[in-house]
């Protein structure tokens, strides 16, 4: 496993350099590119399960494509690594998703909406926990989940994200929010 | 997780966004200023220091124009569209003029240099977090946090125990700040208006609330839990549930906790074994969340007893089921918990969602030794202040104050409610931020609307509030004093095994406070 992983740094290393000889090498810019390595199919033989992933440490750590929709439409696509909740990942990429409770499940405000019943299939089911702050969740659908609580994995790649139609830019447009 | 640091409040690092290109603008001191009488607020808080809404405005300042604020990097839907003077755009890099030419398509905007300053009653910040919150609930307690980076926001100021009505009058405000918005929450008590409800061993729950959460207010508050072993507490909400599970929770869970030590001690040595939660409507009309009903039916070594004959729904109770997934999870919660069933019928009082209990003129009789009343806090004006004594809140539209009704509904100019002041003492942390930034939008627009002219004209601001406060003799707690009890606070809890001891005394706090 060892020799693999270094196999695999190795090809990377490789593919920057050729691809993109002016970019000094470093680790960031070596996870940054992974997701664009042609050999991106077969990672699958190298990553076990997510949480070996994860265990593996940073290096190794692959990324998935999330868009995060806002509500007038606009569309951020970030690149998230497995592991990574979907609340961390819209601060690293300064997305207005609140997450007051810091992800300690005593808050809603991470609210976001998984855009397609696929995805949203994939996902692990809420936990009585999440459900009861999705409870008190504004804009609440069927397909609601906290984003704490939803993990990049694998599976999730190419995941869509609503934020909620009531998120604190509401007044740009002059939403007015119904009366609690 | 990283989402402090240098960032601000909402992830966004406020000293890049002003440094895009405000090292080739001149700021002038504009004083738009306000007030928020309670730090839970800092939604309404963190929302005024960076509306998109609010435009800066290019004022002639000693014969060239200037900006009044920075720029910062918004929403592409927003724009400016007034039309730039030629010395304003020379004084640009060529990238931010062409950006402030292209006006609509503009994704830059003007934002204004704002002053907030925060005034609270007490010597300490965070409000109902600090006091409301039950001390074995510390997740809820993080947004701290999120308040905090505010609060440390240059452009923010605290000043802890300035006591709106005494230290200094609203009207008073009104004169030195453009905007004041009044936050201060619900300090008082709706009564049930029955005979006996001030007999001695009956009080609020807040009252309660505040004693086990070392608000100085009521530090010397000492409820019997000795000669009793029977607690009736009447309500069914979070706050009912919340005294309920601090009165039987084992206390070698609460010594861990930033409870009170006053009320640890007397918890020790409590022979509360019994708490009755009475309920005047239906368990389908409970206002608890599961969260807080699922944690108490899962207390250590507690019994529950459910009857399943309170169980029973009449027609409108299954409608307001279906329409309220929160009170249909309860509702579920309730009827896992019960036992025994004879069911009996149940009358119906009025429609879905607008049901009121009924006395049926049948009573029973429940011995006990402590009374604690949980059917909603009550908010109290300050002299000044439109009031709706009925329903206990400030008359508003959208959070803009409106004048008492025999003024045909004028709106106070500059004058805004956010929070339980302005709707009712409902909801959680999440409500009142959509509730602040509802107001925040009207001030916004109002900024850009009535106030406009006035909030062109400089008011005295910070300075004016801090001459007044001088020429009284009030000492006030900086954020900086704040941090000093902070410090104190977590230092004498660590010794016991606590996050923080709390100081409940007034004066002991402004002596930690240093100031």
């Amino acid at each position: 496993m060892f020799l693999s992983k270094l196999a695999r740094a190795g090809a990377l290393l490789l593919i920057k350099e050729s691809n993109i000889g002016r970019y000094s090498i470093s680790r960031t810019r070596l996870l940054q590119g992974s997701s664009r390595c042609p050999f991106q199919p077969g990672t699958h033989f190298f990553s076990t399960s997510d949480d070996r992933a994860h265990e593996e440490g940073i290096d190794q750590k692959d990324k998935i494509s999330v868009t995060f929709v806002d509500k007038d439409g606009e569309e951020k696509h970030v690149k998230v690594p497995i592991g990574m909740s979907m609340l961390e990942a819209a601060h690293e990429n300064d997305i207005e998703l609140e997450g007051a409770c810091e992800g300690s499940l005593a808050c809603s405000t991470c609210h976001v909406i998984v855009m397609d019943m696929e995805h949203y299939n994939k996902l692990e089911d809420p936990t009585d926990e999440e459900n009861d702050m999705l409870d008190l969740a504004f804009g609440l659908t069927e397909t609601s989940r906290l984003g704490c609580q939803v993990i990049a994995k694998p599976e999730l790649d190419g995941l869509r994200l609503a934020l909620p139609a009531a998120t604190r830019n509401f007044a740009v447009d002059g939403f007015v929010p119904k009366p609690h | 997780m990283d989402i402090g640091g240098s960032r601000g409040a909402r992830g966004r690092p406020f000293d890049e966004a002003r440094n895009t290109v405000g090292s080739t603008l001149t700021a002038v001191g504009d004083h738009r200023t306000w007030t928020v009488n309670n730090f839970l607020m800092r939604e309404c808080v963190s929302t005024i220091l960076s509306s998109p809404r609010i435009t800066a405005k290019v004022v002639p300042h000693n014969g060239k124009y200037v900006l009044t604020g920075g720029i910062m990097v918004f929403n592409e839907a927003l724009c400016i569209k007034e039309s730039y003077p030629k010395e304003l755009l020379d004084s640009l890099s060529s990238e931010s003029a062409s950006r402030l030419r292209r006006g609509e398509r503009s994704r830059w905007i003007l934002h204004c240099r704002k002053e907030v300053d925060m005034i609270e009653r007490l010597p300490t910040p965070f409000g109902l977090v600090r006091y409301g919150v039950a001390p074995d609930h510390p997740e809820t307690k993080i947004v701290i946090n999120q308040f905090s980076r505010v609060a440390l926001n240059e452009r923010c100021s605290f000043f802890g125990n300035v006591n709106l009505g005494i230290s200094v009058s609203l009207s008073e405000l009104r004169e030195i700040y453009h905007v004041v918005v009044l936050a201060y929450g619900a300090e008082s008590d709706r009564t049930l208006g029955i005979p006996g409800e001030d007999l001695a061993g009956i009080h609020s729950a807040r009252e309660f609330v505040w004693w086990y959460n070392g608000h100085p207010d009521c530090s010397y508050m000492s409820p019997d839990l000795k000669s009793t072993d029977t607690a009736i507490v009447l309500g069914q909400g979070n706050v009912a549930l919340d005294v309920a599970r601090i009165l039987l929770r084992p206390t070698t869970e609460l010594a861990t906790t930033d409870i009170a030590e006053h009320a640890l001690i007397s918890l020790q040595n409590s022979s509360i074994r019994k708490v009755c939660l009475v309920g005047r409507r239906g368990p389908v009309q409970a206002a608890c969340t599961a969260k807080e009903l699922r944690e108490i039916l899962g207390l250590k070594d507690l019994y529950i007893n459910v009857q399943e004959h309170d169980l029973v729904k009449s027609h409108v109770d299954e409608e307001e089921l279906k329409n309220s997934r929160i009170q249909r999870r309860v509702y579920e919660l309730l009827c896992k918990a019960a036992t025994s069933r004879p069911p009996q019928p149940v009358s119906e009082n009025g429609t879905p969602g607008k049901q009121s209990a009924i006395g049926t003129g049948q009573f029973e009789d429940h011995q006990c030794g402590l009374v604690l009343k949980s059917i909603g806090y009550r908010s109290v004006p300050v002299e000044g202040l439109p009031f709706d004594d009925s329903r206990g809140v400030v008359p508003n539209i959208n959070g803009r104050v409106l004048s008492d009704k025999q003024h045909n509904n004028i709106i106070e100019n500059g004058l805004y409610v956010s929070g339980w002041l302005k709707r009712g003492p409902t909801g959680i942390i999440a409500t009142n931020l959509y509730d602040a930034e509802e107001t925040v939008a009207s001030i916004s627009e109002d900024l850009e609307g009535v106030l406009a002219d006035d909030s062109n004209s400089p008011r005295p601001g910070r300075d004016g509030l801090l001459q007044l406060l001088d020429s009284r003799s009030v000492r006030y707690v900086p954020f900086k004093g704040w941090e000093e009890i902070d410090l104190k606070e977590k230092a004498i809890g660590a010794i016991k095994n606590k996050p923080r001891e709390k100081i409940a005394s007034p004066e002991e706090l402004l002596r930690a406070a240093n100031t």
